[in-house]
């Protein structure tokens, strides 16, 4: 059994976005923690599934999944790992990607928001993943309705590179009416996943997708986003990061903006109000 | 003789169709026999014509007695052939000289005492006779006024049977005291002067009455949409004498589901519940077709509060008549057509629970909810909403002006002008409105100005606007332009016809 065999393994064992998991591989590596686990060397009761599932599972049969929905895996070993993730203190055991994996090493934009946007919100998302894309970057989102979509489609328009990242299965149509602006961003740009294909989206994988989000790109700019809102998670991440945060202000009697406005207000976001402005903030990063 | 005839009118839909009462007594086995495919009010009329005539000192002939109504083939209903059948059967006796009685449509049920009461689709009826060329009509005293508005014939309203009776044998009638026929104007009930602020609003209201482009009015509970969407039918034109009768026909057909004033030219109102049913909103019955929600708001406003609240399909049922402005409906007792043209208003609050404005802290409805929610008001039928316009909650400064808006009165004066300014353009095309023009005329005769132009082919590369959305603009510019005194849309108007699009912007 070799590192990514390994990799595999507890790939498909375990959720992702566990700081526990992440500092055991790294202070094992891969091999000893798959050995540790098949012979009971964890808590036996606390761990109990994943120690089942890890026995169980065979590296060949992950392998074969990821590839028969045309999809790679991809580990830290491998050499076109993006090192952006590294930052990361859950940093992913491996990832699924779909479509071109040199997209992820494009600098690039996050571009995060409500799924219930105004008629400003999703214009202004789609202008500043055109502007960026003109720019030479790409735009990074969550492939949701609403502000990701209008920023995938933005970048789409412009004829960039856009990537979306998944909560669900790299298989999975979710939400069920993007299927075709997935095959889209798949032509020029990347579907990454954190889970096996065929898995459901969970509300608590959107959390830990949000921070893959913030980590794959640059930047992050928060569009609109009401006050309790899951892209507030994406820019605390990046904040977190060390990641440049941006957020778009709105009308202050819209409630799509008062998470915006609430970043804005904590210092914990930079204001910005056109692709000019956001472009100088942010070129220091890239 | 033994043979009498009257005559009356059969309804199918807004149609009607003289029908000839004949009754025959003949020899034999009493009975009753009833001809014609009549429904159930209809056969049970022979207990309520007997009874009436009898408690009229009338004879009622204990033989056989045959009633045919005629064209057979044609299913008859309601009570309305009550008064005819009666007619008929006295005349059969030689009770009553028929010279009076021939060439008078009659119409009314008998009530057993002899007393005329009113019925359903007086004033189609009349219409129907007089396009057959009738000239006089006898009808219940309670439909009197909406049969005077048939002033081409002479309309005898009765009380009684024994009234009638006598005005057939001797030819004296109760003068019945004339009738103002003055159109009422109801004024000062819903005036635009009670709407405090809201400038936008009342800016897309009143472009949609010039254009009559239908609207779309979004925002919280309490912002006043639906003050907004009562208050328009005061700033449309009032109804000319043929789309009043148009109107008062339907609304005599529908009967006791509309309290219109037969004399109202004020376009009509129609505010269906949003719990209605698809046969509601656009008309349906097993007997009788009876005309729904949008055909009653003919030629006036239809507003559905709490759009996204409605059943899915009650909404997407309106389709049809938006697109042909009349409603066609099949049943197995036939299919009737009604006209449906109406300016359709439809409010909607952010979400389920309607605090998603201000902060928003309050709202408790999910994405989903949310998304689920608005999403009804997607797809087809919005495509054919040309403004939709975000109602905000009102400001402490807009409550506490102490002016009132501009009145309705003022706001109708400019629709009406700009209304004839479009009528005039439009002289020799096939429409009258603004929201009509067809695609291919706003393509070659009906542009906007050039730099007008520059900036919707802009948005259309951006794409941020569908090609159907653009059209959709150019209509709406038109009638800006309009109301402006321009004689083409310049680019701030279209650039204001697309913000009233968009529901977005200043």
């Amino acid at each position: 059994m070799n590192a990514i065999d390994a990799r595999a393994i507890l790939f498909s064992s375990i959720e992702g976005g566990s700081t526990f998991w992440t500092r055991e591989i790294d202070a094992l590596g891969p091999i000893e923690v798959v050995g540790k686990l098949r012979t009971k060397g964890y808590d036996p009761i606390r761990f109990e599934k994943t120690i089942a599932k890890a026995s169980a599972v065979e590296p060949s049969h992950v392998f074969e999944e990821i590839s028969s929905c045309g999809s790679q895996f991809l580990t830290p070993e491998d050499s076109r790992w993006p090192s952006k993730l590294n930052d990361l203190s859950a940093m992913p055991i491996g990832l699924v990607v779909k479509g071109s994996i040199d997209a992820l090493y494009l600098s690039s934009l996050a571009i995060v928001g409500t799924r219930n946007p105004t008629n400003y919100g999703v214009r202004v998302a789609g202008d500043f993943a055109a502007g960026f894309v003109d720019r030479e970057w790409a735009i990074v989102s969550g492939g949701a309705y609403g502000i990701d979509a209008a920023a995938h489609r933005g970048a789409l328009v412009a004829e960039g590179v856009t990537i979306a990242v998944l909560a669900a299965g790299i298989d999975v149509n979710y939400p069920g009416g993007h299927a075709q602006l997935f095959a889209e961003i798949v032509e020029t740009g990347a579907l990454v996943s954190e889970v096996m294909p065929g898995v459901r989206a969970i509300p608590a994988r959107f959390l830990t997708r949000n921070r893959l989000i913030a980590a794959l790109s640059c930047a992050t700019l928060v569009v609109e986003a009401a006050f309790r809102s899951g892209s507030l998670r994406t820019a605390r991440d990046a904040a977190e990061l060390m990641r440049p945060v941006m957020a778009i202000p709105g009308p202050i009697t819209s409630p799509t903006s008062e998470g915006c406005h609430r970043l804005i207000g904590e210092r914990a976001a930079e204001v910005v109000t056109s692709v000019a402005d956001a472009v100088e903030f942010v070129s220091a990063y890239r | 003789m033994t043979l009498g005839q009257s005559l009356s009118v059969a309804l199918i839909g807004l149609e009607g169709q003289l029908v000839t009462v004949e009754v025959d007594i003949a020899d034999g086995l009493p009975g009753y026999v009833l001809l014609g495919l009549p429904d159930a009010a209809l056969t049970e009329s022979r207990d309520r014509v007997r009874s009436a005539l009898v408690n009229s000192s009338e004879h009622w002939p204990n033989r056989k007695v045959t009633v045919s109504l005629s064209p057979a083939w044609m299913p008859k209903s309601g009570s309305s052939f009550d008064l005819p059948i009666a007619i008929a059967l006295l005349s059969a006796q030689q009770l009553i000289p028929t010279e009076r009685s021939m060439d008078v449509l009659y119409l009314g049920e008998l009530a057993l005492d002899g007393h005329i009461r009113g019925v359903r689709g007086v004033l189609p009826s009349l219409i129907a006779a007089h396009k057959a060329g009738i000239t006089t009509a006898v009808v219940p005293f309670a439909n009197r006024i909406e049969a005077q508005l048939m002033s081409e014939m002479t309309i005898l309203p009765m009380e009684h049977l024994r009234q009638l009776l006598r005005w057939l044998r001797t030819g004296e009638r109760d003068e019945a005291q004339e009738l103002e026929l003055a159109f009422e104007i109801e004024e000062g009930i819903n005036d635009f002067s009670d709407v405090a602020g809201q400038d936008r609003a009342r800016r897309a209201a009143e472009v949609a009455a010039v254009g009559g482009h239908h609207l779309l009015l979004m925002g919280p509970p309490g912002a006043g949409k639906t003050m907004i969407a009562q208050r328009m039918p005061g700033i449309l034109p009032a109804l000319t004498r043929e789309e009043s009768l148009e109107v008062t026909a339907i609304h005599s057909i529908a009967g006791g589901l509309s309290t219109r004033s037969p004399l109202a030219s004020d376009a009509p109102f129609v505010a269906p519940h949003h719990s209605a049913t698809r046969v509601a909103m656009v008309g349906g019955g097993s007997h009788t077709i009876r005309p729904g929600a949008c055909s009653l708001a003919h030629r006036g406003v239809l507003f559905v509060d709490e759009a996204p609240e409605c059943d899915s399909g009650v909404l997407d049922s309106l389709r049809q008549p938006l697109e042909s402005g009349s409603i066609t409906i099949a049943r197995a007792v036939g299919s009737v057509s009604y006209p449906a043209r109406f300016l359709l208003v439809l409010a909607a609050n952010p979400c389920p629970c309607g605090k998603f404005s201000g902060r928003g802290r309050n709202c408790t409805c999910t994405s989903q909810q949310v998304r689920r929610y608005l999403g009804k008001l997607s797809g087809p039928l919005m495509d054919r909403i040309d403004l939709r316009v975000q109602v905000d909650p009102l400001s402490r400064v807009e409550l506490s002006r102490p002016e009132l808006g501009e009145s309705s009165a003022s706001i109708r004066r400019r629709v009406i002008s700009a209304r004839a300014t479009a009528a005039h353009r439009f002289d020799k095309e096939l429409w009258k409105l603004n929201s009509e023009i067809p695609s291919r005329a706003l393509r070659t005769t009906y542009q906007p100005e050039r730099e007008a132009m520059n900036f919707l082919h802009s948005e259309l590369d951006r794409e941020r606007i569908t090609a159907r959305g653009l059209h959709k603009v150019m209509r709406t510019a038109w009638s800006i332009a309009d109301l402006a005194g321009h004689i083409r849309p310049t680019i701030a108007d279209t650039q204001l016809a697309y913000t009233l699009r968009e529901g977005t912007g200043s």
